[in-house]
């Protein structure tokens, strides 16, 4: 059971600071809209966290928790685009464009990303040629210049890794 | 403690079984042992079969799933600098033929200054976009082979359209940075400039260097370099999103000494700001700080620091309260 901050703390951070986080956000998304959403995450986000004592410089803290919201945002818009720019390329999938399928894809796709940043390189290069480019576990030892079986730790890393990742979503 | 190291050992072995699964070679000795394993504990193999479901999902991943996730990893391996060593060979060879073809017809330059406190957003023809920071002065001529930013002095932040056939150069009295499309800063000081890149990559060389030159460097995201006119020397990596708050109007300090915040500040002030660094030695802050109003930074730093904010007629005057 973790110990939650006590609502009062983050109210107060909310009354003193959230206008001025709306704003801060405002300048690096130049949309008001996600400006506002953004800032609702934060919050939403301190409200999760364990109790801590109250940070000494609330707005530097706010900040970084707010960047990293904003970072996944970035992430997740650039996955959109490249889920409609994919659909536009392949051929006969324009009738198969709905809401439902893209959403599916770019959860999908957002779980992968994330997956591969949290790998080591050859890993993650494993990780590509095994699942996305579909070559077999003793073809990926001859192409990247490693044994087998360390190609299989490295595919168990990522098994692993993902395995975590879907706990934590 | 010993249920959250439990739980790793299951994900591991696991992870393990999952891998010699995928790899289709499993004597039936192994398969034998990995069905007791599963047998051994529900968990076992519920843990085992979550692993297998996300990876087929990855599998079945039809001709979207799969186009998109190419370029994206494209993208992310250019600002990684993962593969992208044929890349950049080309573009080099590319811009370094451009450059050996000689001097294109002249075109004129159209200057661009910024005052104290000025920040300034220049759109060109091309499509870049030029920000150029408080007090800077820079000279911009498009040809239509090249495309050149003169930083006289300040900073510049250019984020360029893409043209492989037109390589977007910043030059200083210190040497030039070069790319075909990416974001970078050059930022101009006394006796040298500092190049950040942000997106993407740039080739920096010093001086005159052509782009073969050897004691030219490349940099990608999040790498800085100082340049003159003998070598360019690399500088500890920055957070691209930080190396450019400058440009969304804010200073963001993190740990800084307030006498390096007051030196930052001043280059936006239109009066001087004066302090004795050796006074406040010791002092550091954490904020950030609006570079579009001096008075409300200095009045924040004070507050935070514990200073003293005098303003007289021609200077602003810094002291420990």
């Amino acid at each position: 059971m973790r110990a939650h901050r006590p609502a009062g703390d983050i109210e107060l951070l909310y009354s003193d600071h959230a206008d001025w986080l709306r704003a801060w956000l405002g300048r690096r998304t130049r949309c008001a809209q996600r400006a506002a959403d953004l800032t609702q995450d934060t919050f939403c986000r301190l409200l999760e966290r364990p109790a801590q004592p109250m940070p000494s410089a609330p707005r530097g803290f706010l900040a970084t928790v707010a960047r990293r919201l904003l970072i996944d945002d970035i992430r997740r818009r650039e996955i959109e685009r490249a889920v409609r720019d994919a659909f536009a390329l392949t051929e006969g999938a324009y009738d198969a464009i709905t809401p439902e399928r893209t959403i599916e894809a770019v959860h999908l796709l957002d779980a992968i990303i994330r997956l591969l940043d949290a790998l080591p390189e050859q890993a993650r290069q494993a990780f590509v040629l095994r699942r996305i480019e579909g070559l077999k576990q003793d073809e990926i030892a001859a192409r990247l210049g490693i044994s087998l079986s360390t190609v299989k730790r490295h595919i168990a890393l990522a098994y692993a890794h993902c395995y975590a990742l879907a706990e934590a979503a | 403690m010993a249920d959250t190291y439990n739980k790793q050992a299951v994900i591991d072995q696991a992870a393990r079984w999952a891998a010699m699964i995928d790899a289709g070679d499993m004597t039936e000795g192994e398969r034998a042992e990995c069905e007791t394993w599963c047998a051994a504990d529900p968990g076992h193999r519920e843990v085992l079969e979550r692993m297998l479901r996300f990876h087929d999902r990855v599998d079945q991943g039809g001709a979207v799933e799969k186009t998109a996730l190419r370029k994206l990893l494209s993208q992310r391996a250019n600002a990684r600098r993962v593969g992208g060593a044929t890349l950049l060979a080309l573009c080099l060879a590319v811009a370094g033929w451009l450059l050996l073809r000689g001097q294109p017809a002249d075109a004129p330059a159209i200057a661009y200054h910024t005052g104290r406190g000025e920040q300034r957003i220049v759109e060109l023809d091309d499509g870049s976009r030029l920000t150029i920071d408080t007090d800077g002065s820079v000279d911009v001529t498009l040809t239509a082979d090249r495309r050149r930013v003169h930083l006289h002095k300040g900073q510049v932040f250019a984020e360029v359209s893409k043209n492989p056939s037109r390589p977007f150069i910043v030059t200083t009295k210190n040497g030039s940075a070069t790319a075909l499309g990416t974001a970078f800063a050059v930022r101009q000081t006394g006796s040298a400039s500092v190049v950040t890149v942000t997106q993407s990559r740039v080739r920096v060389c010093p001086g005159d260097a052509p782009q073969t030159d050897t004691r030219c460097l490349a940099l990608s995201t999040g790498q800085r370099a100082r340049m003159t006119s003998a070598a360019v020397t690399r500088l500890p990596d920055i957070d691209p999103e930080l190396a450019m708050l400058w440009t969304k109007g804010w200073l963001e300090a993190d740990d800084l000494e307030v006498s390096a915040v007051l030196l930052e500040l001043g280059r936006y002030s239109a009066i001087p700001i004066r302090f004795e660094a050796g006074r406040l030695a010791g002092r550091r802050v954490t904020g950030s700080y609006p570079l579009t109003d001096i008075d409300r930074a200095l009045e924040g730093l004070a507050r935070t620091a514990d200073l003293d904010v005098r303003k007289a007629d021609s200077e602003i005057v810094i002291t420990p309260r």
